[in-house]
């Protein structure tokens, strides 16, 4: 083999170590630079392919210039020694260099620190989830998952609640009590769904009759079943009108309809209970409002019941029998000595209405427009 | 044996190979370190996460933007999720607002006018597949996930902002105590523990959606199958995997 084909296969080497150092730097898979040991098998990998081209290429030379040198002293390579070792320093400089700057595990699943992900993940929890709050709170939870707000998180008024449950209650959570909290949500706004229930407190408090502007509006609605009363009247639901928006106010509604000064005349009863108004003009209450009645008993602090039990109690608010009435008020009733003059005597849970239902109006099926 | 002063071809270039061999050794093979997976049987590969927004349901309530300032101790005034208000009037203008207020309240706009159309549009980190905030990094602090989300490296982010800069979507800001990039992380910390993000979990009307592309019965896939859906900034070919459904050609 003569010095020229030897110089090939010292070619052919060199770049055999160039491509092995492509592969060993370079992840096809994710297109991701390797670690620092990759990283240092490469630079070895170039450093043999440039020893390799400077040997091919001294052959090279050696072949032309002294083709078939004398057997002799052989030719000496002690010249080439400084560039190795300048070559050779700078590489150890720089991977040395390079394994203070580069942080351990770099590289290992891509072009970042191996451990990051591992630490992003240890972030301190804040929001602890409805089931940590049902380990004491079921109860609230169950009522809530009734009712409207069933898909509101708790967390989403009474804000993150981990140390508060990890605390067993004795870490402070956010208790929002004021209107302005539920108007977060429920307040108009025009870039608002048209279906997403909106309250103008000022139509809203005029509608039911509040004249207090302080009322707040968990008074009325439990935040936790909105569409009841309050805890105390859960028996009773709110007027169904409530129910009955989003008949109408699905998705953005005629701009006429939208402005509450003209809005339909929905909030008159007979839009709704044509038979029991009618019914209602020719009885002797015929001069008491349906609202009298049905929207505005105060029961305790809390205004905005609709009546539904009937509670003689309530009659007795215009009808008890009182020394200081004009003979043209309502006729006075003594109770419960009228159930004894009327040989009811004894009757448990007796209603006015059960025998005087027709002095009001006759309980038909609703009508609807 | 080899005279030290010259040595012939042979013996240099056994010199050179011993020397490599040797460095070959001393470098050593560094085992990798574990990833994300290390700590349970999370397994990173096995998910690959996304998210969608339906445009329509949002209601403006700001309580994903509460929530991630909880969970994520985000500074004041910054943002790693908002809420833009979107107003069209009858002129064709277009006035956008943020409720950048502490307690993020949307209140009623000062200026009136005919509005046309009105909207919320929330926004967030689309942890693009092709993320250029990742790329332009200098020293590997901004990276993906094998699972798909787009995080920072808070030891290792020199605050250079250089990804502030080329983010598309403005999802980054430079964190004025830690002096480092900041950004959504989609919760990475609650993600990985089958928890949902704080901001899909605060949601009371489930316009913030998120799930796993990988798994195709998933909630996630499901919408992405059956809904119609736009991106924002496609042509910036970042690949985001924030999918907007309902979006309006307004929103950009």
């Amino acid at each position: 083999m003569n010095r020229t084909s030897r110089a090939f296969l010292f070619f052919a080497a060199a770049l055999a170590a160039l491509i092995a150092a492509f592969a060993a730097g370079w992840d096809h898979d994710t297109g991701d630079a390797r670690s620092t040991a990759g990283m240092a098998i490469v630079a070895l990998l170039v450093v043999t392919a440039i020893v390799l081209v400077a040997v091919g290429v001294n052959a090279v030379l050696a072949g032309r210039d002294a083709p078939r040198a004398p057997a002799g002293p052989r030719a000496s390579y002690r010249h080439t020694v400084p560039l190795f070792l300048v070559v050779g320093v700078t590489v150890t400089a720089a991977l040395t260099a390079r394994s203070f700057a580069v942080p351990s595990g770099f590289g290992a699943h891509g072009y970042f620190r191996g451990t990051a992900p591992t630490e992003a993940r240890d972030f301190p929890l804040r929001h602890a989830g409805k089931e940590r709050c049902a380990e004491c709170h079921e109860d609230e939870l169950n009522l809530h998952d009734k009712d409207a707000h069933a898909k509101v998180p708790c967390e989403t008024c009474h804000g993150p609640g981990a140390q508060h449950a990890d605390a067993s209650g004795d870490a402070p959570i956010l208790v929002p009590r004021a209107k302005e909290d539920c108007l977060v949500c429920h307040r108009i706004l025009d870039a608002r769904p048209g279906a997403f229930p909106q309250i103008s407190l000022q139509d809203h408090y005029r509608f039911v009759g509040v004249k207090d502007d302080n009322v707040q509006c968990i008074q009325c609605h439990s935040p936790h079943e909105p569409l009841y009363m309050d805890r105390d009247l859960r028996t009773a639901r709110l007027h169904p009108l409530i129910h009955r928006c989003r008949d109408c106010h699905i998705g953005r509604t005629d701009e006429t309809l939208s402005r509450p000064e003209a809005h339909p005349a929905i909030f008159e009863c007979s839009y709704c209970h044509k038979t029991i108004v009618a019914d209602a003009a020719a009885r002797k209450h015929r001069k008491v409002s349906c609202t009298t009645c049905h929207i505005f008993f105060r029961d305790s602090d809390f205004a905005g019941r609709i009546i539904r039990d009937a509670d003689p109690r309530f009659c007795l608010l215009c009808h008890r029998k009182a020394a200081f009435r004009s003979d043209t008020a309502a006729p006075g009733i003594d109770w419960p000595a009228h159930l004894k003059d009327v040989g009811k005597e004894g009757l448990k849970n007796a209603r006015c209405i059960d025998c005087h239902q027709d002095r009001i109006h006759t309980i038909a099926p609703r009508s609807r427009p | 044996m080899t005279d030290c002063k010259s040595f012939n071809r042979r013996e240099f270039i056994e010199l050179v190979g011993a020397g490599s061999g040797l460095l070959l050794v001393a470098c050593g093979p560094v085992p990798p370190p574990p990833g994300a997976q290390a700590k349970d049987d999370y397994d990173w590969t096995k998910h690959y996460w996304a998210y969608a927004v339906d445009t329509a349901k949002c209601i403006g309530c700001c309580a994903c933007m509460r929530a991630c300032r909880a969970e994520n101790d985000v500074p004041e005034q910054y943002f790693r999720t908002w809420v833009e208000r979107y107003r069209i009037m009858a002129g064709g203008e277009v006035h956008v607002d943020v409720a950048a207020k502490d307690d993020h309240v949307f209140e009623k706009p000062a200026e009136g006018g005919d509005v046309v159309k009105a909207f919320f549009v929330p926004k967030l980190c689309n942890h693009c597949e092709k993320s250029v905030c990742n790329q332009v990094c200098p020293v590997g602090a901004a990276y993906n996930t094998k699972d798909g989300v787009v995080l920072v490296d808070r030891k290792h982010c020199i605050g250079c902002g250089y990804c502030v800069q080329a983010c598309p979507y403005g999802s980054r800001y430079i964190h004025p105590q830690l002096h480092v990039a900041d950004k959504c992380t989609l919760c990475y910390h609650r993600i990985t523990k089958g928890m949902l993000p704080a901001c899909v979990h605060a949601c009371p009307t489930g316009a913030r959606i998120f799930g796993d592309l990988k798994d195709p019965k998933g909630e996630l896939s499901t919408i992405l199958n059956q809904r119609r859906f736009r991106l924002l900034k496609p042509e910036m070919g970042t690949h985001p995997k924030c999918y907007y459904l309902g979006l309006d050609r307004e929103v950009v």
